[in-house]
């Protein structure tokens, strides 16, 4: 399985619970305005703890991503795509792909959430066509 | 140019896939033959700093087996592949402010085990993902493999850097292995080779990926003055530095292009009173060919996205104008964090290298970078004072 089961803590709580009903939830600052993503306990400009959790547009540009192979049958095949995506708003998201994802710098990318078993939704990559 | 300590021991154990003894094992023999190089006794360590590897199968508890009493120095240390140079650094800093005079630093980690793939060592017990913390492993950020094949996409889209590129650090890397006792491997490698072993994470195929090796290796960190009546030619300490950058998680973020080596370079190069042109030879960390390939880049021994051209152009390799990763590296040598780069310095400034002693040997610089380019530091070390 190249998704794993996630939890949530208290901290992440109002992200999955958004997650759960399809809409992505990033941080912006109360200090300085400016955004910064999930994960962080102090904002990403300013060290203030001032976070409150908003809605993002869930769309953005592919960073950079990798391709980690499985061995397969003597060689190896793509296992799935693993990407950075920064969001319109500035925060960078990791994303889980399909393997036969073809990417380019810079290609304009959306978010999505998956169901995994047992765990929380995980953010999945969409490229535009 | 004034010396803020010396190298005056080195011990190396057997490294790579031997089997049968512990961390603890080897980082015991790593020290005493470190203490035996430099002509001192056991008893003469007043300072002891210890660097787990991945299996952390060694800790401070290694002090009550060799027997060592009244330290006033002793830590486990772990700024993962940066922990080498932050040892000796350390040991400096204490050895400089009379807190202690003669201070071991060792690495060890035993991570092969006979007939058990190395994947499902390192992996260890799958752990309960939880928490936003977890997402990136939860969406397939796993290994360092993937993490540093990441930077080096950003570094090939932005710079135009290829995987042949990184196929020319590697071969490079392999000339030197070549030559060296102590590598793993010694077979000669060619561009084709590489460019046709199996895929790992893209880009990164086989042989852009570091080894994995049993083993320790410890050095004996005092003052030059000392150093200079000990059994060994002199190796100082002319210049250090550290960088732990801590990449943003936005647009702001410099991840894949430029790294610690930038800054931790900067300050020593500007403690020891020197540049990029003076560098006779440059141990660089190389967990993968990228890494070697961007610091070559951030330590200024080439232009920002030139540094498959550096390594192309035979600059890096043997007979080349700047030496780089004498000893094979981490890719070709052996895989003992920070310590890799360390040891073949050494080797290299006393002009005991052998077969692959460089011409030119009396200006090193060593580098060690752990994390996901999260923690870099830097030695610049010579033969005089």
């Amino acid at each position: 399985m190249s998704l794993l089961a996630l939890q949530r803590d208290a901290w992440s709580a109002p992200f999955f619970d958004a997650a759960g009903e399809g809409r992505l939830l990033i941080l912006q600052c109360g200090n300085c305005q400016r955004f910064s993503a999930p994960q962080a306990r102090h904002c990403g400009f300013c060290s203030s703890t001032q976070l409150a959790w908003v809605e993002s547009g869930g769309r953005g540009e592919v960073i950079t991503w990798t391709t980690p192979h499985r061995r397969e049958n003597g060689t190896t095949a793509a296992a799935y795509v693993v990407a950075i995506v920064q969001l319109d708003e500035g925060p960078w998201m990791y994303v889980h792909g399909a393997p036969d994802v073809a990417l380019v710098a810079g290609q304009r990318a959306s978010i999505t959430f998956t169901a995994v078993a047992d765990g929380e939704p995980l953010p999945v990559l969409g490229v535009d066509s | 140019m004034s010396a803020f300590g010396a190298i005056a021991g080195l011990g190396m154990t057997a490294m790579g896939k031997v089997y049968g003894r512990s961390a603890e094992d080897f980082a015991d023999e790593a020290v005493t033959s470190a203490c035996e190089d430099a002509g001192l006794a056991l008893s003469d360590l007043d300072g002891l700093l210890v660097n787990a590897g991945a299996m952390k199968g060694v800790n401070l508890r290694l002090s009550k087996r060799l027997g060592l009493r009244d330290l006033r120095l002793a830590a486990d240390v772990q700024s993962f592949g940066s922990s080498a140079g932050v040892m000796v650094q350390t040991a400096c800093l204490a050895i400089a402010a009379g807190m202690a005079t003669t201070v071991a630093c060792v690495f060890a980690d035993d991570p092969l085990s006979e007939g058990v793939a190395t994947g499902a060592r390192y992996a260890g017990k799958a752990d309960q993902l939880s928490g936003l913390g977890a997402l990136p492993v939860a969406v397939g950020l796993r290994g360092a493999v993937a993490g540093y094949a990441m930077a080096a996409r950003r570094h090939m889209t932005v710079y135009g850097t290829t995987s042949l590129d990184f196929a020319e650090v590697a071969v490079s890397a392999r000339s030197w292995a070549v030559m060296n006792p102590h590598a793993q491997m010694r077979k000669p490698l060619t561009v084709d080779d590489h460019q046709q072993a199996r895929m790992i994470a893209e880009p990164f195929r086989l042989f852009d990926c570091c080894l994995v090796s049993n083993g320790a290796v410890a050095v004996i960190v005092t003052s030059a003055d000392r150093a200079r009546d000990l059994a060994q030619p002199l190796v100082t300490i002319t210049g250090m530095g550290q960088s732990h950058p801590d990449y943003p998680m936005d647009g702001r973020s410099r991840f894949g292009l430029t790294t610690g080596a930038v800054e931790s370079g900067r300050q020593a190069y500007e403690m020891a009173g020197v540049t990029a042109e003076d560098i006779a030879f440059a141990e660089l960390y190389d967990c993968f060919t990228f890494t070697t390939l961007v610091s070559a880049e951030d330590y200024g021994f080439c232009a920002k996205g030139e540094g498959g051209e550096f390594f192309r152009s035979g600059a890096a390799s043997p007979g080349g104008r700047l030496p780089i990763n004498t000893g094979g590296g981490q890719l070709s040598g052996y895989y003992m964090w920070g310590m890799t780069s360390l040891s073949e310095a050494v080797m290299q400034v006393r002009g005991q290298a052998g077969e692959r002693q460089v011409s030119r040997h009396d200006l090193a610089l060593v580098s060690g970078n752990g994390g996901t380019f999260d923690d870099h530091s830097t030695l610049i070390l010579a033969n005089a004072e």
